[in-house]
């Protein structure tokens, strides 16, 4: 099974759309979180996405993921507090969602990666070249003359 | 004129080879643009005959596209369902996911209506990454001066100092949604040069600047309680009061087939540009849904648009294999260092000069037979990857994610062999007339992003659109909020009487619907009342 859009035509090929997220089962999807610096993002974690923990490594997810991510390890990481590896396997993530209706324990393994690149990056100390210019913007040194 | 040497003879042909002649080009780029560029054809512009900017220069496909009828009439608002919200966001890329939460958290009631998913735009293919001048060895000004000269000295200077000054803000705020960038070893974001600039000023995450921007702020969205997302519900019309005054719009549900009738303070127009009407024939990086609906629906209402001559053609979409024609292949390739190269092994220009002028030099060079042919009769030249591996072995593979899984795509090896590349339609350089605060001259809309102009003049340089997106749909979203409530509340069609009453004096029919909603190749329809 591959991706529609990732994937040339052939003839015999089926065309199967994929358990969208409407309503029932968007309650799969009803987290919510405030990304912050200074609590325990692995307690924000399991408050969060508290499926996570019941991961019965099925491999489902990940023979599921279309972009070949280790899906599951991905969730293992997360639920380590390893949440800057957990999300870089996830880079290539198109967010099709695949993982998350394959999983029988109902968790959104995408999502948990995608909490855990936004914590790593809202974590990232401030990059001084950013950093610098803000100030110098802030203290009105840089003027555009037409 | 010749052919141009067959694609079989010149993958024999080609060596990956650091020292290539440098074929003599001209340095006169005005010369070359007015020869090769498809804007610059006497047969890519006609004087509009209706609507505001009547008797003004408009590429002859859209001028007949925004010359169309609608198909909305007082029978589908009498039928349709009614909602109300505080600003209506039409689009779900970049520009609009950053208006509705922007208006959001200012305390509005948003609606986002998006014609696909959420996130399905051109935002989400963005590769090259988002200008801002961080360096220290660069300024806003700098920044400023280059964006108007690559756009030859047409763009809104007002728009373009906001944009320029906006661009750390823009990073920072990006940044506190929870987006990553790439960082060097002492931890400062990590920046590239774009064509037709002096500074290193691209800020990207890898090659999936785009994605990554929408995967965080899709989830933004998704997760802010004051926010709704309408997924596959176009806009096809706008709404109008007694004034003329925008008030909403209605939308039409491609799932269930109805028409929803949409009451708003203010509109935010954030739908994108047009790739997908294959202007003079292109194939298009755009996404499916590029059809030009937010033009269609603002010139209907009276809103002002610009510059619907001028269109960006980039450089580098994939020619081969056919399947993938159009495909993009990013500026950042060039930017760090593989070549351009034509069939007699030659360099012809200046890989990072603006775009128009390497897509130019890339027309010149099929048309005076030193192309690569392809059996169809369409011609391109090479990308010379391998060359660039073999400057930096393993750089491709770790900061282009992206390109490497459309070479696999397409069976291509880069290591090996050059890719065969030729222009692709890219971007809409002109579109909505905003000011600083992204109003329309239509009390009530807004626009933001790619739909709108004034920023880029005739020609976008990388890495602008994505801080374009960012900057004004940020500004769009505060502005709309910020709206007095208009005290007449009637929702009307009134404003297409006057529109359909100049078709009729200029005898213009069609039978052909706008907004377009999806290419012709989609064989899409709708159900009528």
């Amino acid at each position: 099974m591959a991706l529609a859009c990732q994937s040339k035509i052939e003839a015999g090929m089926q065309v199967i759309f994929p358990q969208y997220l409407d309503e029932q089962s968007s309650a799969l999807l009803n987290h919510r979180y405030q990304l912050t610096l200074s609590s325990d993002h692995q307690q924000q974690l399991n408050a969060t996405f508290p499926e996570a923990a019941d991961c019965r490594h099925c491999h489902g997810c990940t023979i599921s993921c279309p972009k070949g991510i280790d899906v599951e390890q991905g969730v293992t990481l997360a639920n380590e507090g390893k949440l800057a590896t957990a999300g870089d396997l996830f880079i290539n993530c198109v967010m099709c969602d695949l993982c998350t209706t394959s999983c029988p324990e109902n968790i959104a393994p995408n999502y948990v990666a995608l909490f855990a690149r936004r914590t790593t990056a809202f974590n990232q100390p401030p990059a001084p070249n950013l950093a610098n210019r803000l100030q110098a913007l802030q203290r009105g040194e840089l003027k555009i003359k037409y | 004129m010749s052919n141009g040497t067959p694609l079989e003879q010149a993958q024999q042909a080609y060596r990956a080879t650091l020292k290539r002649p440098l074929r003599s080009f001209a340095t006169d780029h005005q010369a070359l643009l007015q020869s090769f560029h498809p804007d610059y054809a006497e047969s890519s512009r006609v004087a509009l005959k209706v609507g505001v900017n009547r008797g003004e220069p408009c590429h002859p496909q859209l001028a007949a596209l925004l010359q169309t009828d609608s198909p909305s009439n007082e029978q589908m608002l009498a039928t349709a369902n009614q909602i109300e919200t505080d600003v209506l966001v039409i689009g779900s890329g970049g520009a609009g996911c950053s208006a509705a939460l922007i208006a959001a958290d200012n305390g509005a009631d948003v609606l986002i209506a998006t014609k696909l998913r959420a996130g399905d735009s051109n935002t989400i293919m963005a590769e090259g990454g988002i200008q801002a001048s961080i360096e220290a060895n660069d300024t806003p000004q700098a920044h400023f001066d280059e964006t108007l000269k690559a756009g030859h000295h047409c763009s809104d200077k007002q728009l373009v100092e906001q944009m320029v000054l906006d661009g750390p803000a823009v990073i920072q705020w990006l940044i506190q949604q929870g987006m990553q960038f790439d960082r060097d070893s002492q931890g400062n974001l990590a920046t590239r040069r774009a064509g037709g600039t002096s500074a290193d000023r691209v800020l990207y995450y890898r090659d999936y600047t785009g994605l990554e921007m929408i995967r965080v702020l899709r989830e933004a969205v998704r997760q802010h309680n004051k926010i709704t997302t309408y997924d596959y519900s176009p806009a096809i019309e706008l709404l109008s009061n007694k004034e003329g005054h925008c008030n909403g719009a209605l939308l039409y549900s491609i799932e269930r087939q109805q028409y929803t009738i949409v009451k708003a303070n203010a509109v935010i127009l954030a739908s994108g540009g047009l790739g997908r009407m294959h202007l003079n024939g292109f194939p298009t990086s755009n996404h499916v849904g590029a059809t030009g609906d937010g033009l269609v629906l603002a010139y209907r209402l009276g809103a002002k648009l610009q510059a619907l001559d001028s269109f960006q053609y980039h450089p580098t979409g994939l020619a081969w294999p056919q399947t993938l024609a159009g495909t993009l292949i990013t500026e950042g390739i060039r930017s760090a260092g593989a070549q351009l190269v034509n069939s007699q092994g030659e360099r012809f220009i200046d890989e990072l000069a603006p775009r128009d002028v390497v897509s130019a030099a890339i027309m010149r060079e099929c048309s005076a037979g030193r192309g690569i042919r392809l059996e169809s009769g369409r011609q391109g030249v090479w990308l010379d990857t391998p060359v660039l591996e073999k400057q930096q072995p393993g750089m491709l593979a770790q900061q282009f994610p992206k390109f490497i899984a459309l070479c696999n795509k397409a069976d291509i090896n880069p290591f090996q062999s050059p890719l065969l590349i030729c222009p692709t339609l890219h971007y809409q350089n002109g579109g909505v007339v905003i000011n600083k605060a992204c109003e329309t001259t239509v009390p009530g809309l807004y626009s933001a992003g790619e739909v709108s102009g004034g920023i880029h003049g005739k020609n976008r340089i990388m890495g602008n659109a994505l801080l374009e997106i960012i900057s004004f749909g940020r500004r769009a979203g505060a502005a709309a909020t910020a709206r007095h409530q208009s005290p007449d509340c009637q929702l009307s069609l009134d404003h297409l009487m006057s529109f359909r009453s100049e078709l009729k004096q200029n005898q213009i029919t069609s039978d052909r619907q706008a907004p377009l909603l999806f290419p012709h190749y989609a064989t899409f329809s709708r159900k009528s009342v």
